[in-house]
């Protein structure tokens, strides 16, 4: 899985039951793109470098933290390009 | 600043099995981000594992949708982590627990990781058609 096909990185062990996941923007792909400004309610795109990346929405952020909550039903492909900040 | 560790009133159980999705999950470079972020939730270095419910793993699958989505997992004994020192503690819902580490270095990443079986093929994964 090509790692700049999705927006933040997931451990997946750590979704809960809700599909909400904890994740950190100094840990992702985007780390380096200042356009890079995902806000609760904004979709983006989750990947672990080995499952098909996912979609989901994001509910909470504080500063660098960044929960999402995933779309079980909706598999990223080609996804990334509707994802915040994408062009 | 950290938040409080609450832990379930619950032993772990006796032959308790818990996986880590994914192949890849262990190695040092993943393993290093998901205990940064465990030591800055709770001031502990350690990482996630869900507990499979008396072997059963299509009831993990219920209690955690994601585990359905993994192709792969990782799996390791309860007794060989905590006899090979490193203990689990029961955090959050169930069936989530925290496999604890003295340290965030390479050398704790090789021995726990040795505690690991796999990756196996899940059980419990629902292909996609699409």
């Amino acid at each position: 899985m090509d790692s700049d096909r999705y927006d933040l990185w997931y451990d997946a062990t750590t979704v809960g039951a809700d599909l909400v996941v904890e994740t950190w923007i100094s840990h992702s792909p985007r780390l380096a793109d200042e356009t890079f400004d995902p806000q609760p309610g904004d979709w983006v795109t989750v990947g672990d470098d080995e499952e098909p990346s996912i979609r989901g929405r994001i509910t909470r952020r504080d500063r660098n933290k960044v929960w999402v909550q995933l779309e079980l039903g909706l598999v990223a492909t080609d996804a990334a390009s509707q994802a915040v900040g994408h062009h | 600043m950290t938040e409080p560790l609450s832990l379930r009133d619950e032993p772990a159980p006796t032959g308790l099995v818990v996986v880590r999705l994914g192949a890849r999950t262990m190695e040092d470079k993943l393993l290093l981000r998901s205990v940064e972020q465990c030591h800055d939730r709770w001031g502990i270095w350690g990482f996630s594992v869900f507990e499979v419910p008396d072997g059963d793993y299509e009831q993990l699958a219920r209690m955690r949708p994601i585990v359905a989505e993994r192709r792969q997992l990782l799996v390791a004994e309860a007794t060989a982590l905590v006899d090979g020192g490193f203990p689990l503690l029961p955090t959050l819902d169930a069936p989530h627990w925290t496999v604890v580490l003295a340290d965030a270095t390479s050398a704790q990443f090789d021995r726990v990781r040795s505690h690991f079986e796999g990756p196996i093929a899940n059980p419990s994964y629902r292909a996609r058609n699409d």
